[in-house]
């Protein structure tokens, strides 16, 4: 009867922790996690330290061989490709996250009026997201198509020449970028609404009443409150664009000639297409140390928030 | 605009010129986003010779179920129904062991779960393309490779820390009289848990359920490089495999792509308010 009144009066846990308390050591806890917590370190956990171990080895196929330190590293350091490679991830990740935050931002705008048409253009604007990435990068290769793609047609029709936007490696790079915003302003949307959300509608009235409206309230009010927010999506949406691989390898396949290869390609066909895993492996924890760079930035932001 | 809202007169309803600029702009980004799947889906239902006319048709004229037809026996149900095994088994897998193991840390104070909350939060911060080679070899010793059970255990893995985290926010929030009713009435924590707490965490497990699900249906380089025989292949490697490099079959493609999208978009559809709610839950709260 003790233990019914005193668990009564607790919080429902500590009721629970003093019955067990009394039985000895409580496996509940352990048990409960051990299942989803082992198998995250043993194939999530383990595969990461494994890769930088790999990384210091010459490997054939999936054997180590021959243990060489840093000469991965230094060969990778030294290889033109690898420095071209990077180049097209920094300018891939910076025009897309930049106009995916910029759109996504407007969107969110639009996505927190009154309007009724609201629920319907929320719902309309994921589709790009819900699509899988080779669906959405197949169907722009084919609207993008030199000869028969949408594009190019509706050029054609209204008096231009056909355009190779995906034969001419400045184009390419430009076309890689506008569709991977089509395809990730409304994931920022969806970010960034969420934060548009949490300002109170009361700042807004009290604005108003100061006579302070529409772009003014904008400035005032929305820009510097969605500051923080903004940032993460900044720093969330890097580290998802720097590791796309999928745009790259169905839109152009890296090319023309290597224009269009970000690190991220580089490492997928060292490692799947070459079967050169330990070269692989070190872009793989440079892309890592980089990532790690950034999803620091990202946990201080959130507790600054 | 809640600024704009705020700007118009209290207590009328007017319509004012900003209302319909802000409708406008969401009709035009609506087009933008809709447009290339209409077109995909007018070029899946040409014949090769409307397609390849210039400049192409806006309708097709006649329409035709062909390509369809073709796609699924060269391989496009196969593809299906390996992608629908697998991201189900691994989403069922997500569930139960996210839910069993939110579960403590969420209710619970005991020693280690610190350590446990960052086993959790590590693996969101390594990105899926750093684990691809050591993975690879791991499977390969494991004999895993192109097998379901492959797949099933690494898109199970990918899923579980977001899905203990959003279903431990979710615990978080439950009254701690639900506990304390039910350990009046005797009952075990596993009963606890089983029985009270996911019953109501419906929203919460249909928000993991469905990130998890899209999330392995739509994934492309795990699949490719686990899957090596056309029989394996998961949907979306099926195609990518029909790209081809000289003749390429627009509307065999197109066709695939809308079917592999299909279930997707509709299950999305249906459950779109929910699935916002999982989504924004990770990430912003921190």
């Amino acid at each position: 009867m003790e233990d019914v009144r005193v668990s009564a009066r607790a919080s429902g846990e500590e009721g629970v922790r003093r019955r067990s308390a009394r039985r000895g050591f409580d496996w509940f806890p352990y048990l409960m996690i051990a299942p989803a917590l082992g198998v995250i370190t043993i194939f999530s956990l383990v595969p990461t330290v494994y890769g930088v171990v790999v990384s210091l080895y010459t490997v054939q196929f999936v054997q180590l061989l021959e243990f060489v330190g840093l000469r991965n590293y230094v060969e990778m350091f030294t290889d033109p490709h690898f420095w071209s490679a990077f180049g097209v991830s920094l300018t891939f990740t910076g025009g897309s996250v930049l106009l995916e935050v910029s759109i996504g931002m407007v969107l969110a705008i639009l996505a927190n009026t009154g309007l009724r048409l609201r629920g319907l253009f929320r719902v309309v604007s994921l589709l790009p997201w819900v699509a899988s990435y080779v669906v959405v990068y197949l169907i722009f290769k084919w609207l993008l198509n030199y000869d028969d793609g949408l594009l190019n047609a509706l050029i054609f029709q209204l008096g231009g020449p056909k355009v190779g936007w995906l034969n001419d490696p400045t184009l390419a790079t430009i076309s890689l970028i506008i569709v991977d915003t089509w395809r990730g302003s409304p994931y920022a949307m969806i970010l960034l609404l969420a934060g548009l959300q949490t300002i109170p509608f009361e700042l807004y009235e009290a604005a108003a009443t100061d006579g302070a409206t529409g772009w003014r309230a904008f400035r005032s009010i929305t820009l510097p409150l969605m500051r923080v927010p903004v940032l993460i999506v900044l720093v969330l949406l890097t580290i998802i664009n720097f590791n796309v691989v999928v745009a790259q390898l169905v839109l152009t396949g890296g090319g023309p000639g290597r224009a269009t290869e970000p690190l991220s390609l580089l490492m997928y066909s060292e490692a799947f297409t070459y079967f050169r895993m330990g070269p692989a492996a070190s872009i793989a924890v440079f892309i890592f140390a980089l990532n790690l760079v950034l999803a620091g930035a990202y946990t201080r932001l959130l507790r600054a928030d | 605009m809640a600024t704009l809202a705020a700007s118009a007169p209290r207590g009328r309803i007017k319509w004012k010129s900003s209302d319909l600029l802000i409708g406008g702009l969401m009709v035009v980004s609506m087009l933008i986003v809709i447009v290339p799947f209409v077109w995909a889906f007018f070029t899946s239902l040409e014949t090769q010779k409307q397609i390849y006319a210039f400049p192409p048709q806006a309708i097709p004229n006649p329409l035709t179920l062909f390509n369809y037809g073709v796609q699924f026996q060269e391989g496009l149900a196969q593809g299906l129904l390996n992608s629908a095994i697998v991201s189900t088994s691994a989403v069922a897998l997500s569930l139960v062991t996210a839910a069993m193991c939110a579960y403590p840390l969420a209710r619970m104070r005991f020693r280690g779960s610190n350590v446990a909350l960052f086993l959790i939060i590590a693996p969101m911060m390594i990105p899926g393309l750093v684990n691809l080679v050591p993975t690879y070899i791991i499977l390969a010793k494991l004999a895993l490779l192109n097998s379901y059970p492959g797949l099933i255990l690494v898109y199970w893995v990918r899923s579980l820390p977001i899905s203990i985290w959003i279903l431990r926010g979710f615990f978080q929030t439950l009254p701690g009289e639900l506990e304390e009713a039910a350990v009046v009435d005797g009952a075990s924590r596993f009963q606890v848990l089983f029985e009270i707490f996911i019953p109501i965490s419906q929203p919460a497990l249909l928000a993991v359920a469905l990130l998890g699900f899209i999330d392995s249906w739509n994934d492309f380089i795990i699949a490719s490089i686990i899957t090596s025989s056309a029989d394996m292949r998961t949907a979306q490697v099926f195609l990518y495999a029909n790209m081809g490099d000289t003749e390429t079959n627009w509307g065999g493609l197109m066709a695939s792509a809308i079917v592999i999208t299909l279930p997707v978009v509709i299950m999305f559809a249906l459950l779109q308010r929910r699935f916002v709610a999982g989504l924004t839950a990770g990430a912003l709260k921190g």
